[in-house]
């Protein structure tokens, strides 16, 4: 039985009587938030109000003693958990007990272990078990702000996001916090402000404030919104989804082989994806050099609903032609990263464009050489480990544009049907032109 | 004991629970705090993709990351939690309404407090539910 509990909802507790200006006022414990001690004296705080106890401060620590609830939390200062609605870890060190009416309590960390027991939790840190997203939510200071950031007077502003001293603004603490303020409201049922815009469009609705706060400097804060919003999808605490963004991505999800995804670097080379998912019925997408976090997001986000099953189940096979060089396989790798934060994870990964895969003639004299005299120590360090990974092309420092393969369309067309020969679920050619069917939409489906 | 004052305890039992749940707070995660939320307080539980969603009266959601199973177990000595559905465990002291819908056939409850929102309760757990709110 939860005395304590009890007692808090029937408001009944030991009888607290308190000095009014002009008498008494008669309380009882379950109404007492806290109290604490000035010069001998317990100061109680009830509803948004304070009195002074009657009874002294050791008087009342006596009263308050056998009371379930009741817990010494800081030096001089009783408070009743009865009465807490939350616990705020400022440090390991440091937490604020925050009562149903907004007040705050210190808790030491002297004091921690018995309000920790009281509360039967493993940490007052977070809760357990705890989500990544939670982790990196608290690990860049991401919190929930009553007041509309974009409505905030500049004290407000200082207040909220400046440094220790007070003096500067900390402007990715602003950024990030105004970001997920947005999809507060988004996931409140509000539309989305900026529903069918970009993320300029997100940063078109800071700006005012920076301005205001005299911050449109030298400094590229365009780019702040930008990164912090990829990291912030990248740990999940958000999506560009929720946003309602437009992404203009080339990329869809085949009907009838759609775990087998063929990707390619460039954009000139979609056109030739788009006859093999006719063909075949595979997942198409054309990363446009480096990928980006949103058309990643939205791709997988289409690829989990369509194939729900085979994701769950079944490998999912990229075949790619990509540049046989060391910046061909980083878009890759980060390709293959971005999947796995949405939660495709495993990928089996075919290259095509491999010395094996071109003609003696293509690579005797349609090679790049990657050794560059003006290469910077960091030029040269990718070089080398994808030589490591590699061996280039028969020990030398070359790589081959895909391009050189791409003018011979039908050798990387039974390049492509000879990887994927094994992984198909339903064997080519597939009975639909599906690529037709949905270009004359305009939409991924 | 006597067997009126031991009926009288019991039922002096009963109605504290009604008051007060016998367990302890259940600790939920906001962006930048742990908030306690009292058992008695719950209207509902459901899954929300990878997280648990926990409706209290006020109509307030709050997110848990264990699984609806796991959480159960620790709410079974408390006798308002019913496990309503897959994906449901309701408060059935905080149930203000019973009703199927006209168009899915599915029953539904709604709660007393300012709550909106409502819980399924499954067909194969509705026998049971209509038994503990004494309809048979």
């Amino acid at each position: 039985m939860q005395v304590g509990a009890i007692t808090h909802k029937l408001k009944t507790g030991k009888l607290v009587s308190l000095i009014t200006e002009n008498g008494f006022l008669f309380s009882n414990t379950s109404e007492l938030i806290a109290f604490k001690s000035d010069h001998g004296n317990a100061i109680c705080s009830i509803g948004d109000k304070k009195y002074t106890a009657a009874k002294s401060y050791t008087d009342m620590v006596k009263l308050v003693s056998t009371l379930p609830g009741w817990f010494h939390t800081a030096s001089g200062l009783r408070v009743n958990l009865n009465h807490i609605a939350s616990v705020i870890a400022k440090n390991d060190k440091e937490y604020t007990l925050v009562s149903h009416n907004g007040l705050k309590f210190d808790l030491n960390k002297s004091f921690y272990e018995k309000v920790q027991k009281y509360y039967d939790v493993k940490t007052l840190q977070h809760v357990t078990p705890f989500s990544l997203p939670q982790y990196w939510m608290m690990d860049m200071n991401i919190r929930h702000i009553d007041k509309d950031i974009m409505y905030m007077k500049i004290p407000e502003l200082f207040e909220e996001f400046s440094t220790e001293a007070g003096d500067t603004i900390v402007v990715s603490d602003l950024i990030v916090n105004f970001l997920y303020q947005q999809v507060e409201y988004i996931r409140d049922g509000e539309d989305s402000p900026i529903e069918g815009g970009n993320v300029r469009s997100l940063w078109y609705m800071i700006k005012p404030t920076l301005s205001r706060l005299d911050l449109l400097d030298g400094t590229n804060h365009y780019k702040t919104v930008s990164s912090r919003l990829a990291e912030m999808v990248e740990h999940r605490i958000l999506s560009y989804g929720e946003f309602e963004l437009y992404e203009y991505g080339l990329w869809n999800v085949g009907l009838y082989n759609p775990h087998i995804i063929f990707l390619a670097e460039k954009r000139s080379h979609y056109q030739f994806l788009q006859q093999m998912q006719d063909h075949a019925g595979v997942t198409i997408i054309s990363s446009e050099g480096q990928p980006s976090m949103m058309t990643c997001e939205y791709f997988c986000e289409a690829f989990k609903k369509k194939v729900p099953e085979y994701w769950k189940h079944d490998r999912i096979v990229i075949i790619n032609i990509m540049d046989y060089d060391p910046h061909g396989y980083m878009i890759l790798d980060t390709f293959i990263d971005n999947l796995r934060v949405f939660g495709i994870k495993h990928p089996i990964e075919i290259k095509l464009s491999l010395p094996e895969n071109y003609t003696d003639l293509e690579i005797e004299f349609q090679h790049i050489n990657l050794e560059k005299d003006d290469d910077d120590d960091v030029g040269n360090t990718i070089l080398n480990k994808w030589m490591k990974k590699t061996e280039g092309i028969n020990g030398n420092k070359w790589g081959m544009e895909v391009d050189v393969m791409m003018l011979d369309r039908p050798r990387v067309r039974e390049l492509f049907l000879d990887a994927a020969a094994s992984w198909f679920k339903i064997q080519p050619p597939v009975r639909r032109r599906v690529w037709e069917e949905i270009h004359g939409r305009g939409i991924h489906i | 004991m006597p067997k009126k004052k031991e009926e009288n305890l019991e039922l002096l039992l009963a109605l504290l629970m009604r008051i007060a749940s016998p367990l302890k707070s259940i600790p939920v995660q906001t962006a930048d705090a742990m908030y306690f939320i009292r058992p008695e307080n719950i209207a509902f539980i459901t899954t929300d993709e990878k997280r648990l969603a926990i409706y209290d009266l006020d109509g307030n959601s709050w997110t848990r990351f264990d699984t609806l199973t796991g959480l159960e177990e620790k709410l079974k000595k408390d006798p308002r939690f019913f496990h309503s559905h897959k994906s449901f465990c309701i408060n059935t002291y905080a149930v203000k309404s019973l009703y199927k819908e006209e168009d899915k056939g599915s029953w539904k409850v709604t709660f007393h407090g300012s709550i909106q929102e409502e819980a399924i309760v499954s067909t194969g757990n509705l026998q049971a539910f209509k038994k503990l709110m004494e309809l048979e």
